[in-house]
């Protein structure tokens, strides 16, 4: 079937174009190189083949793409989101191509550190590389078609400028693009030149009615309830544009567009869930659970993308706020459990203090350890499962700063959760320092990562038994990724036996609930 | 947003050390008079050519609170822009080059020499 023209095409490769089996945490796999089994097989554990329509437009696609698209139809520009198997069929009439991406080339962590560690190219990068490759840009190029990247990777074009005039890019944008695709589409109709890059600063971010809603499925239905973070940490972007809540209306608008196109789960997606409607850093107990009680009310399953560990802990302590979400989420019993991404970061109070000085509020930054732990214990008894990270290389960081973060690892031993430690990539206000890939690993990093390796295969054995891929059409997914746990503590007891390092592994305690 | 209020940097022969260290500068001092948006526009004998880039990137990623839009233009297209354009701009020279007409323009321009 010949396609209808579309003049606008948004798309990406397909370590992102993927609803990962509906289970958001296996698209962390497209970050790594395929490990212990082919590539293949990798790819289809992690990012599957989007359905797609006869025309190629796909299920579910990033929610950053289904916003570009609402912006645009919105303005009476014919554009789709296409997914990448079938955006050649376009790119001999489009009048421009636009993309979007988390990590580019596979620089942000945990790229990053899957590079270095295993030495070979992630398959997010790889993916990208080989889409790319595989459109037909020259001949688009010649008939004048405008290439527009965008997404949180941007800025990684800059390391990039090769590929960046191989693939014939017009024009990168970093940050929150709403205002300035209009003015780059408005353009690129009237034939005047294209600027190179743009970053938009905090003061042109588009106000909340400036934000469409989505027409078409988001991925895993993510739907955005806030932009921006209030906390002011240092090698972070997102804390530097301003804080909106978005309407409870317009969420729930969204949740019902993707509940009318299958997508029965939905992630609320914040830097910090639980401040949802909040005053400063003043939680808003009845604007959470009225979020929580919409969503449920069209959604099966409800996960959040990120919350902090001190609103978690404050939460529960002065709301009993978490019991009670858990009671309006797992109401029905069809949902037992939920993740969240969490950032630890460090173990260390006076890193802590230096480079997160408001992760901690309210509690003072000295408390930044008893915090972490009080809130994974908080999790654990709710039911919720954290993917936790940690940055390794920050600026001045000591031996000492490593040994406080081992020691506190070691002590959420008892809390079912996947810690993640990640390379520092400046961000923020840290982006112009020194790339911390360039420094070399010290023992103690090598320590830092050991435990935490061991940690989250053992928890990650415990959430697939007890939580995980239930129903009878995920088993072989199941079983694969048991193989591939069962490889990894293979591959890591071989390395700890080389380097002559005590085993950690059986240390591992596992709580009995 | 491109049609906003820009401080307007503009470079002629190319970006070496020198010409970036003034275009930091220059971000500076629009911190300091509090415009919102800054604009890089380097005039080059070839639009099509990247390389500045590589010298400019320490300067947009250590940039978190302006609006930064960086343009290549044709060197061809400089007197036309000069013309077309109200409002004062920052103008930073490299060595051996010479902005021509220099007299008919010199009113709205602030005139930056780098030396080889
Ligand atoms: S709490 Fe998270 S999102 Fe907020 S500033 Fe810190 S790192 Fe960024």
């Amino acid at each position: 079937m010949s396609p209808r023209p579309v003049d606008i095409v948004l798309t990406t490769d397909r370590s992102m174009m993927s609803n990962h089996h509906g289970k958001e945490f296996l698209g962390f796999m497209t970050t790594g190189p395929a490990i212990g089994m082919p590539e293949s097989l990798w790819m289809w554990i992690a990012c599957p083949k989007m359905k797609t329509d006869p025309l190629g437009r796909p299920w579910q696609a990033p929610y950053a793409l289904r916003k570009l698209e609402a912006l645009l139809q919105d303005k009476g520009y014919n554009a789709a989101v296409i997914d990448p198997d079938h955006v050649n069929r376009y790119l001999g009439s489009a009048r421009i191509l636009m993309l979007s991406h988390h990590d580019y080339f596979a620089l942000c962590p945990p790229s990053s550190e899957w590079w270095i560690v295993t030495r070979k190219e992630p398959t997010n990068a790889k993916s990208f590389r080989k889409f790319m490759d595989s459109l037909d840009l020259r001949r688009a190029k010649e008939n004048g078609l405008k290439v527009i990247v965008g997404g949180p990777a941007a800025w990684q074009w800059l390391y990039k400028l090769d590929l960046w005039g191989r693939w014939g890019i017009d024009t990168v944008i970093d940050g929150e693009g709403e205002h300035v695709v209009l003015d780059l589409v408005d353009k690129v109709y009237n034939g005047e030149p294209l600027p190179r890059y743009v970053f938009v600063g905090p003061r042109d971010v588009p106000a909340i009615e400036e934000i469409p809603l989505i027409k078409h499925a988001s991925i895993n239905g993510l739907v955005e309830i806030m932009r921006g973070c209030p906390r002011g940490c240092k090698f972070c972007s997102v804390t530097l544009r301003p804080l909106r809540h978005m309407p409870l209306g317009m969420i729930e608008k969204e949740i019902s567009v993707n509940v009318k196109e299958g997508v029965r789960s939905g992630i609320l997606h914040s830097e910090d869930v639980l401040l949802y409607g909040c005053r400063g850093l003043k939680l808003n107990p009845d604007a959470l659970i009225k979020l929580h009680q919409v969503a449920r009310r069209h959604l099966e399953s409800i996960a959040w993308s990120h919350a902090s560990l001190a609103a978690i802990k404050n939460a529960e302590e002065e709301y009993g706020l978490i019991s009670r979400l858990r009671e309006v989420i797992c109401a029905d019993g069809t949902q037992e459990y939920w993740g969240v991404e969490v950032g630890i970061e460090t173990g260390s109070v006076r890193l802590a203090k230096k480079i997160m000085p408001a992760k901690a509020a309210p509690y003072p930054a000295e408390k930044w350890p008893e915090v972490v732990e009080d809130a994974f214990a908080i999790m654990h008894e709710n039911n919720i499962i954290p993917a936790a990270t940690l940055i390794l290389g920050l600026p001045e960081e000591t031996s000492d700063d490593l040994m406080d973060t081992a020691e506190l690892i070691d002590r959420l031993k008892p809390y079912r959760s996947l810690i993640v430690p990640m390379f520092f990539v400046p961000m923020g206000v840290l982006k112009n320092k020194e790339w911390f890939t360039e420094v070399k690993l010290k023992d103690e990093h090598i320590e830092v990562m050991r435990i935490c390796l061991w940690h989250t295969v053992r928890w990650a054995e415990d959430i697939i038994d007890r939580f995980y891929l239930k129903r009878p059409h995920l088993v072989p997914l199941k079983y694969s990724l048991k193989m591939f746990l069962g490889y990894v503590k293979m591959k890591a007891k071989s390395y700890e036996k080389k380097l002559g390092l005590r085993p950690i592994e059986t240390e591992a305690v596992l709580a009995t609930h | 947003m491109l049609a906003r209020r820009f401080y307007e940097v503009w470079v002629l022969g190319g970006l070496s050390k020198g010409e970036a260290e003034e275009i930091k500068r220059c971000l500076s001092e629009a911190v300091m008079r509090r415009a919102e948006r800054l604009r890089i526009r380097i005039y080059n004998k070839n639009s099509e050519d990247l390389s500045y880039l590589d010298e400019l990137k320490g300067i947009l990623l250590e940039n978190v609170s302006l609006s930064i839009v960086v343009e290549s233009r044709d060197v061809g297209k400089l007197v036309d822009d000069l013309e077309s354009h109200e409002g004062e701009i920052t103008f930073i020279i490299g060595p051996s080059f010479q902005l021509p007409d220099k007299a008919r323009f010199q009113g709205k321009l602030r005139i930056i020499e780098v030396r080889g």
